[in-house]
């Protein structure tokens, strides 16, 4: 049975280059605004120019999703795909908006003098939330639903520091007013986190139909 | 309720050399709409003209195995295959009303079955086209021709007839498939009234129609039985990729 | 204007003038083809309309009341068609009345009940060729087996049994035709509701096809009224002085009558023969505008 190029692959292609573009925009963000907070620059107003493109490439990706559902009535394997990039998209738009918030976050406490330490735990949720943002992105272009469940572990993983963090804070006799500033900060990337994982099972419905929580 | 209105067992069909249906096994669920669909040629209209035996009208066909109707196998001996054509009703493709008025074609099932006369059978007229959505059209002229109706009209007039008999099961081949589309939602919206009283089996081309009308969903595919369930899981994750493929329109 | 472009309007012209003669000589053919019909139609109607009218020219005179009142004699004056007429009514009232049922019966038959095999085959190939066998064969036969073997007699019964012979060929055709048109739709909505193969018949076949049957068989009445040869061979050239009063009593009809005054010497019989002929046109043309009659009622009727 050869494959017949349909109207519909077509504009699905359309759709996924949008949404993968959306991906690498949202990562691009993150980076720029986790390292503004670690090194300590202002990185607000390039995250906001940032955001603005982002939420109107959210806008894009419902309209292409419509016309392609009015036009073509899909099913199966097609209807699932748009659905889940319609949502996606939004995911990879909250990852840009917690990006964002980062930022701002880093912008009202820049006025502090320079921090002194900063506690390995942030850095190890910092590194695995970018981890799990790269794997969301990957897996959604291969269409890998095995590498979107490897996201449930790390998800896991990140709310335990998470709550040994906020342990930490409580035990320790003397905190740090950065600590306000990486207290939010780690929410945040808690939360980026828990859209990884939104992504990832949409992931797993494209590809195998089923409905799961990697949570 | 999980009990089954129509089982069928083995069914195997010839037409002279042609092994037309391979080996089907089907169970259908009573008061629900279920639709059979597959690429053109694949035993769709056979498969249902087993259920009431229309398919013995044609000379050389062979039909093997058994289709049970409550728990009673249709091609049993001691079945009598002119009541078992009454208990299943049946709509074909082009709408094939007889050249009489309303009234006497709508008359005609009962009155083959000396079911009725005067003014029963003045009841069973009124109460079938009801059933079929089409009394109030044709009230006043219930004595016209029935070729003076639209296709639409002509249509329901059709299921009206059948449903004057008091069938319990409904065939439908393609029963829009002639139609405009608004003549298309007068008989869909007809059809998930059915299913209430009746179970409805519905053979159809068009996939939309298919998700729209049926709660079950079988697919035929050179004479066999390929998938079945529940339309709504189907149409959103088959579990065979020959469906996959047909109704994502990857192959014609 | 160079060489090259100046030959390339000359073959250009050279061409339409070719395409423009093609042109002509197809309108020319087709004004040839459409002249020789006209001549065949004209040729047609003109001998007719001149049968028509040596007909009317030599029987005007010779019709009148007392023509169609008197019983044949020999002398011309007296002479009428009053038993041929009635004779020709009573083996054609009798001859519909066995031809009808026995034909469209068979035709039902053949299309409805009987299997596919070698030996329907066979028959249908048969009835075919028995409509075209010459109508002297079917006197000859009907003399030998009603008339003799039967022990009929010269009766009106072995009159119409052998006109029936003669028409139930083509009855049968026409009418496996009006049933044949009866589409299969209609049948099988007919079973689909629970009906038997005879109520199928009964109540959507027969209906549909009867208008188409009828028409069929007037017509083919319309011819047997006509036939000279078998009925001679049936009733002889005999001077019946009477009218049937029972189908075993003798008869003559209208061709046997015409025959015998043309065979006459005198010349006045070639008047009364042309008025016999107007008598047989009339009933001719009421039956054929019967037939025509009930084919148009039921066609309004139906689709």
């Amino acid at each position: 049975m050869k494959d017949i190029i349909r109207l519909l692959d077509v504009g699905l292609e359309q759709l996924m280059t949008m949404v993968f573009k959306m991906g690498e925009v949202a990562k691009k963000a993150l980076k720029i605004s986790i390292k503004g907070f670690i090194d300590g620059k202002d990185s607000q107003e390039e995250m906001h120019e940032i955001s603005e493109i982002l939420t109107r490439m959210v806008v894009d990706v419902e309209d292409k999703a419509f016309e392609l559902i009015v036009k073509y009535q899909p099913v199966a394997s097609d209807l699932r795909i748009i659905n889940s990039y319609m949502k996606i998209a939004y995911d990879f738009g909250r990852y840009g908006r917690y990006g964002l918030d980062i930022s701002l976050t880093y912008k009202m406490v820049k006025k502090l003098r320079k921090r002194t330490i900063t506690s390995e735990l942030v850095q190890q949720i910092l590194d695995k939330v970018v981890k799990m943002v790269i794997i969301s992105i990957k897996a959604l272009k291969q269409h890998n639903s095995e590498l979107a469940k490897t996201l449930a572990p790390m998800e896991t993983e990140v709310d335990k520091l998470h709550m040994t963090y906020f342990d930490e804070l409580i035990q320790s006799s003397s905190i740090d007013k950065w600590s306000m500033a990486d207290l939010l900060v780690v929410r945040y990337l808690e939360r980026i986190a828990d859209h990884t994982t939104y992504v990832g099972e949409s992931i797993v419905y494209i590809v195998e139909g089923k409905k799961i929580s990697l949570r | 309720m999980n009990k089954e209105k129509i089982e069928i067992k083995s069914l195997n069909i010839w037409f002279g050399k042609k092994h037309v249906i391979t080996d089907v096994n089907m169970k259908i669920k009573p008061n629900a709409v279920t639709a059979v669909m597959g690429p053109s040629g694949c035993g769709k209209t056979t498969l249902i003209k087993a259920i009431n035996r229309l398919n013995e009208l044609i000379k050389i066909s062979r039909t093997t195995g058994k289709i049970f109707i409550d728990k009673e196998n249709v091609y049993g001996k001691e079945i009598d295959i002119f009541e078992l054509r009454r208990q299943v009703g049946m709509v074909f493709q082009k709408p094939n009303p007889f050249p009489k008025s309303i009234y006497e074609n709508v008359a005609f099932g009962p009155k083959l079955h000396k079911v009725a006369n005067g003014k029963e059978l003045d009841e069973i007229v009124e109460k079938s086209l009801k059933g079929a959505a089409l009394w109030d059209e044709v009230k006043d002229r219930i004595n016209d021709d029935a070729f003076s109706l639209s296709g639409g009209q002509q249509q329901r007039l059709c299921i009206a007839r059948a449903l004057a008999v008091e069938p319990n099961i409904i065939l439908m081949d393609e029963p829009c498939s002639a139609l405009d589309p608004a003549a298309t939602a007068e008989i869909e919206t007809l059809i998930r009234e059915l299913r209430q009283r009746y179970t409805v089996i519905v053979v159809t081309h068009n996939l939309q129609q298919a998700a729209r009308i049926s709660d079950f969903t079988a697919f035929m595919y050179v004479g066999k039985l390929v998938e079945y369930g529940d339309t709504k899981s189907l149409f959103e994750k088959p579990e065979n990729e020959l469906v996959e493929q047909y109704i994502t329109g990857k192959f014609g | 204007m160079d060489c090259k472009t100046l030959l390339e309007k000359i073959l250009k012209l050279a061409k339409n003038r070719q395409a423009k003669r093609r042109d002509i000589w197809r309108k020319i053919k087709g004004d040839i083809i459409l002249v020789l019909c006209l001549t065949g139609i004209i040729i047609t109607l003109a001998s007719l309309a001149a049968i028509l009218f040596d007909a009317l020219q030599e029987g005007l005179p010779w019709l009148d009341i007392q023509f169609l009142t008197s019983f044949a004699s020999r002398r011309p004056e007296q002479a009428g068609i009053f038993v041929a007429f009635f004779g020709s009514i009573w083996v054609v009232a009798l001859t519909a009345f066995i031809s009808f049922p026995l034909g469209v019966g068979a035709a039902l038959y053949l299309e409805e009940y009987a299997p596919q095999n070698h030996l329907t085959s066979f028959i249908r190939l048969n009835i075919s060729n028995l409509a075209g066998v010459p109508s002297i064969v079917y006197g000859i036969l009907g003399l030998a087996l009603f008339v003799d073997a039967l022990s009929f007699g010269r009766s009106v019964l072995s009159g119409a049994l052998t006109l029936s012979l003669l028409i139930l060929p083509v009855i049968i055709i026409v009418s496996q035709e009006a049933i044949r048109s009866v589409p299969r739709a209609d049948r099988e909505g007919a079973y689909a509701l629970g009906a038997t193969r005879w109520q199928v018949t009964r109540d959507i076949v027969v209906p549909q096809a009867f208008p188409g049957m009828l028409t069929g068989a007037i017509l083919a009445l319309s011819r047997a009224i006509g036939e000279a040869a078998p009925m001679i061979a049936i009733a002889a050239l005999v001077y019946i002085p009477f009218t049937p009063s029972g189908p075993l009593d003798r008869f003559t009809v209208l061709p046997i009558q015409i025959f015998n005054w043309v065979n006459q010497p005198q010349s006045e019989f070639r008047g009364l023969a042309a008025a016999g002929i107007l008598v047989l046109l009339a009933v001719l043309l009421s039956i054929n505008s019967l037939a025509i009659f009930i084919r148009n009622r039921y066609q309004k009727r139906g689709r």
